[in-house]
């Protein structure tokens, strides 16, 4: 093709958009326009317009466009004449990235328009993967595509971050890609090097800000999609590689600062709501001013008598750059208002995509402390609070065998960390666990206030409000895990303790509580019966008030019901862990499984006596305890479990029909034991506790697809029969429980319905379900509206630096090899120096 | 206004927090004489006091270069001090880039050179020959931030000792516009009028006062609440909340939410006829309170209560937090005055402010003095006095020290003298 002449006769008036002209334009469905810049740059240009012969996509899909930003080398013509399949279009001016992507879209048929350096080029399925995310999801405006360095071993781009400064800046740029960046996810921007967008969108919203000039454009752009309800969306299978900087290296480094300094003061100008820029820009124009004569060591304490004076170009980035400001501010102000008046989100909502807002991002001394200064005074930390650290503490032991409360916390701090930084605290103990998910730290007194100085948000069970007294008067948000009614369960379990124990055991246990209402700014509990007794106990402590309703939510709403759950990925029998392991248990048994501790509230003595019943008729009956005493040593052995094993003895069922396991089957192993069983079975006695307890030893049983026989009376006992997932018996009697135990024994239908029934059954207790409500708490964590009012004091979200990245020891050893290959001994050792100055912050 | 001079009533002085007066002068900060008694002007505001400024020679703008350098820079960080996060927000841009970009135009700066797209060129030099005035903006916003770590105790002791919100005093800051701004030209003033509205300015400091009246709906303390409201007409934006149901109007139309939900808004809270358990969440937050018990017969109200002491407590809790309490006469105000003696608020702070507590409580029976404090809302003396600090019993010497050391040497003398004070309190608090 020709070089076109498309340079238009008017330009609109808007100067943030000045090549996209208002009109129709014409749209070629499922065709792509790629959009390339070209400025003194053919023989890149031509690289990368070559790259695309052998792309995965119809070349009559396909519209290349070059814009030539008046490059005076003959660029246009040489482009022209080797790549005739392009549209070669001069813009008539050097218009910079963003005016000259404008001009390219103005001219661009295509359903979506691409960009891409001219220094880079596009991976085999860079077109096609970013099309199909856009046509599988409307919402998505434009795709961040995956942008590697020129031989595809170092990250460029795979996710963008923004200071509250308005400087973007893409974290993970020069690390290794070590195969951890290949999830699509929502980004703020993408980078301009390569990304798409939905064509009329791009112009229906104005496309790149022309008077960026070059620089930031981008980040621009994708915050204005986000902040009007589109979607950035990074996809990992569109990959593009890309040489660096090659067009500012023609110039000055003070070029690019200023350039830098004056798009981040206006793209927050623009896209921050009154409230945020009230904060920002103040301490944005201070920054922008400091940054400029830190780096250049410009003095400006004091004046110099001369009428002149020499100043570093560096000095005065800065300063040149809020002139900038100034000078555009007529026009800007009319585009925040459009902005403004069209915003679907709001900041708050907008933040986490900034990823961490606090981010210095020069490490000059003199700089630094006006940022940290910056940052106190206008309380920056507080007001681009997001991405909470979350602190989960039980007061369990973590090591291979789990107790039920530590299962909970262990499994609320995976699935938090998706989305948070996460720390799971034992203050009983730790051994032999780890998550890579998460850190799991043992810590009591000082290093126990260490943690929770860490934290925002702080998710416990237990007592640790006794353990960590300061947090009662701190501002962390604090969810009180309250699945088990302890005080309750103390009517019961403290019967063995005397009546003097007894009794301080159920009042301790209800301060406790009691402390925990008081305090906590929300609360989980396991079931609705459980909810409503909560809130009456709240109530009670005077929680229930004006001050704890919002216009938006009634005061129940400090209670979510959070159950226990059952893990997410299905079960897997590695091995047998009772039929031919037990002796007495053999591969043809009928095998019924107790499947946890034996406590005082529990009534294994009624189901001793049923198996005893059932043994007469069925030889092959066994019933295998998996524990007889709890997992946690703080916990005292209790009666029933001894008078289990007497009465098992005196009917001589003990090793023939009746099994204990005298140890405690680690938690990643319990499968092995469950899944040798044919039926679940839970029985206990009538009281209080059972009410408003909730049995985590049936969701194993659903989680192994096992048939449940347990007694009526609390919130799974009620509903095995309606449900169709196994058998509820009233407590105490020994027929009906046998009569049960037989049926799904030994009818092979009624077995195999219940088992169906169980599958879908325990879907709702996914853990990733029941924890949705714990999980929509800490997306937007608060303080209990109450506790603020009345006690004057905020909540300690603050925004947070980055978390210290965790080596890659697979990247680092890939990199080692790629050194070697490039320069030998000599290249690591350079390049490993390089990046301990790096981490030490002494260089960028 | 910056005057050279500021006379003070002696009562005064002790209300003036220690850690403001420090910095009259102190340090640097403030090193223009005008701008510390600028500053001085504007704290006395800020604590309820009026400052009437007598007709006579105001001082000389500065001319020297470094004495203009550290007016704008003391101004910016007088700002960083005295303002309310909203009003800061707004007005610290509008000043910064009037004198950033104010002094480069005046100098002829040409701001373009840096820019890759206007001026290409010139890559090999790396150093710009600059008038030095085009930069004196720029250096007293560096200036400023280096002083914001010193200021951040200044402006928090500020901040929660001040009586008077910023919206009360809009039309003082509209007066002081041109000090404030370093207005001295016409073209400086077309200037900031042009970029005022364009950073938000104009909207957040001509906001009408926003008042919340609690009341009920029927009886004597509805009827004085419609007086008020028709009083204040369109001077200010009011909500009214019905004591009973909660419930809370603008104009007739119902919002959404009870009255926690809109006691973030309000300027100024007044309850009529009614206790903070009918306002929950007025309690804790810093906003004026005015309790309104003109209409109301106190002892009747205790006595006539169910058999508990709740009314009791209420009273109490009530008279703890107000700011100002009014009754319908004297008879009552000698039983409102024990109330408050009983909730500790007969105290040094109040009684030295105002030794007739009539500031206190006051007998109102025309609502004239309810009208007035919707209208310039001021917070109790003793508001945010932290009584578990002890009392500096030298801090009155200090303040009449500092003074005269300005009087006698200026700032120099001020600084030699302060430093060594300075030092020890840096030295006692590190410890």
């Amino acid at each position: 093709m020709a070089v076109e002449q498309r340079v238009p006769e008017t330009l609109n008036p808007d100067p943030a958009r000045a090549h996209l002209i208002d009109r129709e334009h014409e749209v070629r469905p499922g065709l792509v326009s790629v959009i390339l810049v070209n400025y003194k740059g053919a023989e890149d240009t031509i690289t990368c317009l070559r790259a695309f012969d052998s792309i995965d996509w119809p070349k009559d899909r396909l519209e290349l466009i070059v814009v030539d930003n008046d490059s005076q080398d003959g660029s246009a013509q040489t482009i022209a004449e080797a790549c005739p399949h392009v549209r070669v279009l001069p813009s008539g001016g050097n218009l910079g990235f963003a005016g000259g992507c404008n001009f390219g879209v103005e001219n661009a048929t295509g359903r979506y328009v691409a960009f891409i350096n001219n220094d880079a080029r596009p991976g085999t399925g860079w077109v096609r993967a970013a099309v199909e995310e856009m046509e599988r999801d409307p919402a998505v405006a434009a795709v961040a595509s995956k942008v590697l360095n020129w031989d595809g071993t170092l990250i460029d781009y795979v996710d963008g971050s923004l200071t509250w400064y308005g400087m973007g800046y893409k974290r993970e740029a020069e690390w290794v890609d070590d195969g951890a960046y290949e999830t699509a996810k929502d980004v703020l921007f993408g980078t301009g090097a390569a990304m798409f967008v939905d064509a009329e969108y791009y112009r229906a919203i104005g496309g790149f800000d022309e008077r960026f000039f070059m620089f930031y454009e981008d980040v621009d752009l994708g915050w204005r999609i986000n902040l009007l309800g589109r979607k950035v969306r990074y996809v990992p299978g569109s990959v593009a590689y890309h040489k660096h900087h090659v067009t500012m290296k023609k110039f000055g480094n003070y070029r690019e600062s200023y350039l830098l300094e004056r798009n981040a003061l206006l793209s927050l100008y623009k896209n921050y709501e009154d409230s945020t820029l009230a904060a920002a820009l103040p301490a944005a124009i201070a920054l922008a001013v400091r940054r400029g004569t830190a780096r250049a060591d410009v003095v400006t304490t004091t004046v110099p008598e001369d009428t002149a004076v020499g100043v570093p170009k560096m000095g005065l980035t800065g300063v040149y750059a809020v002139d900038y400001l100034r000078e555009q501010i007529d026009s800007l102000h009319a585009t925040r208002q459009w902005l403004q008046t069209e915003r679907a989100l709001t900041d708050k909502e907008l933040f986490p995509l900034f990823r961490h807002a606090i981010e210095p991002a020069y490490p000059v001394e003199h700089y630094l402390k006006g940022h940290r200064d910056l940052v106190t005074s206008y309380g920056i930390d507080t007001v681009f609070a997001a991405s909470p650290n979350v602190l989960v503490v039980t007061g369990e032991p973590l090591s291979t065998r789990l107790a039920g409360p530590a299962i909970r916390a262990w499994e609320m701090a995976a699935a938090l960390s998706r989305t948070h930084s996460v720390r799971l605290v034992s203050t009983a103990g730790v051994k032999k666990v780890s998550d890579d998910r998460f850190d799991i730290i043992f810590a009591q007194a000082e290093s126990l206030r260490a943690q929770t100085d860490w934290a925002d948000v702080v998710i416990f069970q237990g007592f640790l409000l006794e353990g960590a007294p300061w947090l009662k008067d701190s501002d962390k948000i604090l969810v009180a895990d309250i699945y088990d009614p302890i005080h309750l369960e103390q009517l019961e379990q403290a019967r063995d303790l005397g009546p003097e124990r007894r009794r301080e055991a159920i009042t301790s246990a209800t301060d406790v509580l009691n402390k925990q209402l008081v305090r906590a700014d929300h609360f989980l509990c396991a079931s609705q019966k459980q909810r409503a007794f909560w809130i009456g106990q709240l109530a009670g402590v005077g929680r229930i008030g004006p001050l704890s309703v919002t216009a938006e939510d009634s005061a129940a709403s400090l209670v979510s019901v959070v159950p226990f759950g059952i893990q997410d990925d299905d079960p897997v029998q590695t091995e047998h862990g009772i039929r031919g392991v037990i002796p007495g248990i053999g591969m043809d048994d009928k095998v019924i499984v107790w499947g946890g501790g034996v406590y005082n509230w529990f009534d294994p003595l009624t189901l001793v006596r049923a198996v005893a019943g059932l043994a007469e008729r069925h030889d092959d009956v066994r019933l295998y305890f998996m524990g007889m005493r709890h997992p946690n040593p703080g916990v005292p052995d209790m009666r029933i479990a001894w008078e289990t094993k007497e009465l098992s003895s005196r009917l001589g069922l003990t090793g023939t029909h009746v099994f204990f396991n005298s140890d405690w089957v680690p938690y990643h192993e319990r499968q092995n034991v469950l899944m040798d069983a044919d039926v679940g079975v839970s029985t206990h006695f009538e009281h209080i506790e059972t009410a408003f307890s909730f049995r985590t030893r049936i969701l194993d049983y659903l989680w192994t697809g096992l048939p449940v026989v347990a007694t009526t009376g609390d919130s799974f006992g009620n509903v095995l029969d309606a449900e169709g997932i196994g058998r509820g018996v009233p407590p105490e009697d020994v027929a009906a429980l046998e009569a049960a135990l037989e049926e799904l024994l030994y009818d092979d239908r009624a077995a195999a319905a219940a088992r169906e029934r169980v599958l879908a059954y325990a879907e709702q207790f996914r853990w990733a379900t029941v924890l949705r409500p714990l999980i929509d708490f800490c997306a937007d964590p608060h303080r209990a509206r109450d506790l603020v009012l009345s006690s004057g004091t905020g909540d300690a979200i603050r925004a947070h630096e980055f978390p210290r990245r965790r080596p890659s020891l697979k990247g680092d050893l890939q990199l080692v090899a790629d050194y070697m290959r490039a320069g030998g001994p000599k290249e690591v050792l350079r390049r490993a120096r390089g990046r301990i100055r790096r981490q030490l912050g002494l260089q960028r | 206004m910056l005057t050279s001079t500021v006379l003070l009533r002696d009562g005064l002085l002790k209300r003036v927090p220690a850690e403001v007066l420090l910095d009259v002068g102190g340090k640097g900060r403030f090193a223009d004489p005008e701008t510390a008694l600028f500053w001085l002007q504007w704290s006395l505001n800020l604590l309820g006091q009026r400052v009437v400024i007598l007709p006579g020679p105001a001082p000389a703008a500065p001319t020297a270069r470094q004495a203009r350098l550290l007016r704008r820079r003391g101004v910016l960080s007088l700002l960083d001090v005295v303002l309310g996060d909203e009003l800061r927000g707004a007005m610290l841009p509008v000043a910064q880039v009037l004198a950033l970009s104010g002094d480069l135009a005046a100098a002829g700066v040409d701001t373009t050179v840096l820019d890759l797209q206007r001026s290409p060129g010139g890559d090999d030099i790396g150093t710009l020959a600059v008038p030095v005035d085009g930069l004196l903006g720029a250096y007293a916003i560096d200036g400023a931030l280096s002083s914001l770590e010193d200021l951040a105790c200044v402006r928090e002791e500020v901040q929660r000792l001040r009586r008077v919100p910023d919206a009360a005093l809009a039309h003082l800051i509209g007066q002081a516009m041109d000090v404030i701004m370093g207005i001295e030209t016409r073209a400086q003033a077309e200037q900031f009028d042009h970029l005022a509205p364009l950073f938000g300015l104009d909207r957040v400091i001509w906001e009408p006062l926003h008042v919340l009246v609690v009341a009920p709906a029927e009886g004597a303390a509805a009827e004085r609440a419609d007086h008020l409201l028709a009083a204040l007409g369109a001077d200010a934006d009011v909500r009214r909340a019905d004591a009973t149901t909660g419930i809370v109007r603008h104009g007739g139309d119902a919002l959404d939410g009870t009255v926690p939900d809109h006691t973030a808004w309000a300027d100024v809270i007044v309850l009529i006829g009614c206790v903070l358990d009918d306002a929950p969440g007025a309690a804790s937050i810093r906003t004026p309170l005015l309790v309104d018990l003109s209409t109301m017969d106190i002892l009747k109200w205790l006595e006539s209560g169910p058999r508990s002491d709740s009314r009791a407590l209420s009273l109490s809790r009530l008279l703890r937090r107000a700011d100002r309490v009014l009754v319908q006469d004297e008879g009552h105000r000698d039983l409102i005055l024990g109330a408050l003696a009983a909730a500790g608020r007969v105290n040094d702070v109040v009684y030295d402010d105002d030794p007739s507590l009539t500031g206190l409580v006051t007998v109102d029976p025309t609502g004239a003095v309810l009208e007035d404090f919707c209208r310039v809302p001021v917070r109790s003396a003793d508001a945010g006095v932290s009584w578990d600090e002890p009392l500096e019993p030298s801090r009155p010497n200090d303040i009449a020290l500092t003074l005269r050391y300005l009087r006698e040497g200026g700032v120099k003398q001020v600084l030699s003298k302060a430093s060594g004070r300075i030092r020890r309190l840096a030295a006692e608090r590190s410890s």
